[in-house]
């Protein structure tokens, strides 16, 4: 039996091997690191390192950069996040990040827009309109003065 | 929160400095829509690793680019299946599409056809 990122996982401990089952856990460096062989059950434990050439295996892609942040809310706006995130199925982190990247994009849109109309003119009313009647939205307020 | 779906060719037009595609971005900002597109899209109309598009990176910043990953590459075959297409590319910006999106493409043609397989009310706008 292979327990495949085994990590700190305790089946080894708690399930009721068969005798003569022989058990190997497979992680990377480090998780792996340690790996007494006590006869905890009935099963023989091993505690394996992957190796690649004859060479440790550290992994393909590098551990992953996580930039933690403290953030405060008010009280009914953070039971309003937790909600949303246990509604969206994910956690509060996935939530906020997704949240914190779409505000970042529609900024960067408006920033876009801003510095295009400032370089190559001002969109007109009919241009916008024209747009949003394409789009199906609501015809934008004039900004143009009635003739 | 519904999205514009960009294609390949809203992106050659932002590029090219289209007065009417910029007037759609407008809109679609106003409305508060947000703008989506797929990775492969971006293969189609990324060349320059000079800056020299600068319309484009500056517009990709604004842009949700959605990896194609096995669900929705999955997702996207059984839309070529259906419809009876070949093109990955404007499969993968179907797929990514959600019932009240509107998909800005120069290949409407091809794209219909994707999104009556999708079964969802999908608009497309050609550009």
């Amino acid at each position: 039996m292979v327990l495949l990122a085994a990590g700190l996982d305790t089946r080894a401990f708690r399930l009721p091997w068969p005798d003569g089952v022989c058990l190997y856990e497979l992680d990377l460096m480090g998780c792996a690191a340690g790996g007494a062989t006590r006869a905890w059950s009935a099963a023989t434990r091993h505690r394996v390192e992957p190796s690649y050439r004859g060479q440790p295996y550290r992994g393909m892609v590098p551990p992953m950069k996580v930039d933690k942040l403290s953030v405060s809310f008010d009280p009914d706006l953070g039971d309003a996040v937790r909600a949303a995130a246990r509604h969206s199925g994910g956690g509060v982190s996935r939530w906020l990040a997704d949240a914190a990247a779409a505000k970042l994009r529609a900024e960067a849109l408006s920033d876009f827009l801003d510095a295009w109309e400032a370089e190559h003119g001002s969109l007109t009313s009919a241009e916008l309109s024209k747009a949003a009647t394409e789009l199906a939205l609501p015809k934008p307020a004039s900004t143009e003065p009635a003739a | 929160m519904s999205a514009l779906v960009l294609d390949a060719g809203a992106f050659v037009a932002v590029d090219r400095a289209d007065r009417a595609m910029v007037a759609r971005l407008r809109m679609a900002q106003q409305a508060g829509l947000e703008l989506r597109s797929t990775g492969v899209v971006i293969t189609q109309v990324w060349r320059d690793p000079a800056g020299r598009q600068a319309n484009l990176a500056r517009l990709l910043k604004s842009v949700d680019v959605k990896a194609i990953d096995e669900h929705l590459g999955r997702a996207g075959g059984v839309l070529l299946g259906i419809a009876g297409t070949k093109d990955a590319v404007d499969a993968s910006v179907v797929a990514v599409s959600s019932t009240g999106d509107r998909i800005l493409t120069s290949d409407a043609s091809d794209i219909g056809p994707l999104v009556a397989a999708s079964g969802r009310s999908i608009h497309v706008v050609p550009c």
